[in-house]
């Protein structure tokens, strides 16, 4: 593990750096909730909906003529839905919308960044120099990319109903491409299992996928991992993805869960 | 930061009316033993850093202190004052290695120390110098 620092950091659009920019913050996603009030129950209950992607906001001097702020004024105006906006945590490690986020049927659609506030706002005052800011929102969410070795590349969420005593559960999943992977590389399979009154419970599953193995399944592999689930009633939530173990930081993975089987 | 040193010598050679009022020569933070009135000298006070991405902003304090020998009145000391504020107050250095951002007053304190008056002008100078 390493700790990043900030001036090392940077702020690209595609390829186009934002020129004076001091400063990003990403809020992180929320877990909506919808309450629900039984008889005879003293407290609310909460139940889990959706994610929703945080807020980015961004800032720094104000450059006069500078590319990379006409590219972001350019997507405000136009409402783009922004899919190469990199938040450099350091030289390396940026964050960028998730390429290939995976929905509960399996299916998946890149995740966006939409400018809310564009940088025509500026300020200046007689003693500085004009400073100027954006901001912007996640439709989905920002993954790491180019990260460190432990990274959490990609994942999914999968509701499963239970109706008590013991199971096995399989996860099913596919590494749906990836890009320029190096000899050495190995891909995590990790899964989580929570049950949604008592709270997330981490259920300790792994499978490590070599390189070989990727290559050797027509570049688009399926793993497969099986583990004993102790008894429960009601929803159970799963959560799995791929981690990235010993990659090049230029190495793109996807992928993602299709299938969960309960026996 | 010898940079900006070298730039305020250079301002101060090509301000006539400045250099002509200061007789005995203005100098880089220290003068020499003996030196005739009028006489200034210049120092940098501190220098800090302010980073964005992309640049690195200096915020450099020059502090100027001009002194006089005329103990019945301050007005050979109000009169360089005048002039040295002409010729530094938002000015243009010229500055190796990095763009120029400007030249302000910050403050300016009034002294009488042994018959001796003497004025503390404090500046900021900001610069930047790219990163990329």
């Amino acid at each position: 593990m390493t700790r990043s620092i900030g001036y090392k950091g940077k702020i690209l659009k595609g390829t186009t750096n934002i020129l004076g920019m001091a400063e990003w913050n990403y809020s992180g996603e929320t877990r909506n909730t919808e309450p629900s009030n039984l008889f005879n129950y003293q407290y609310q209950i909460q139940t889990a909906t959706t994610i929703e992607g945080g807020e980015i906001s961004v800032s720094g001097d104000f450059l006069i003529g500078d590319p990379g702020l006409a590219l972001i004024e350019e997507a405000f105006h136009l409402g783009t839905e922004l899919t190469d906006l990199k938040l450099y945590v350091d030289a390396d490690n940026y964050f960028i919308a998730d390429p290939n986020t995976v929905l509960f049927d399996g299916t998946s659609q890149p995740s966006h960044i939409i400018i809310t506030k564009s940088p025509t706002a500026v300020k200046q005052a007689a003693s500085g120099i004009a400073r100027t800011e954006f901001t912007a929102k996640v439709s989905g969410r920002l993954i790491l990319q180019g990260a460190d070795t432990s990274t959490l590349i990609c994942e999914t969420i999968i509701a499963c109903d239970f109706d008590g005593g013991d199971s096995n559960l399989t996860i099913v999943g596919r590494v749906g491409g990836y890009q320029s992977l190096i000899t050495g590389s190995n891909l995590h399979v990790v899964a989580q299992v929570g049950k949604t009154v008592n709270g997330l419970v981490t259920l300790a599953l792994s499978e490590v996928m070599t390189v070989s193995e990727l290559l050797a399944d027509n570049k688009s592999p399926v793993f497969a991992i099986t583990s004993d689930v102790a008894e429960g009633y009601g929803t159970y939530f799963y959560r799995a993805g791929v981690k990235r173990v010993t990659m090049a930081t230029s190495d793109i993975v996807y992928g993602g869960i299709q299938q969960v089987v309960i026996e | 930061m010898q940079q900006v040193s070298k730039a305020i010598i250079a301002r101060y050679t090509a301000e006539a009316l400045f250099k002509a009022a200061l007789t005995g020569g203005l100098y880089d933070t220290e003068s020499p033993q003996g030196t005739d009135y009028p006489y200034g000298v210049f120092q940098l006070i501190s220098e800090t850093d302010e980073h964005t991405f992309t640049d690195i902003k200096e915020n450099c304090m020059v502090q100027f202190k001009i002194y006089s020998d005329v103990s019945d009145s301050s007005i050979e000391l109000d009169l360089l004052l005048k002039k040295l504020l002409v010729a530094f107050n938002y000015c243009t250095l010229t500055v190796d290695d990095y763009t120029f951002l400007k030249m302000t007053k910050e403050n300016i304190i009034k002294n009488k120390v042994d018959g001796i008056w003497e004025y503390l002008v404090l500046f900021r100078v900001m610069l930047v110098i790219d990163r990329v």
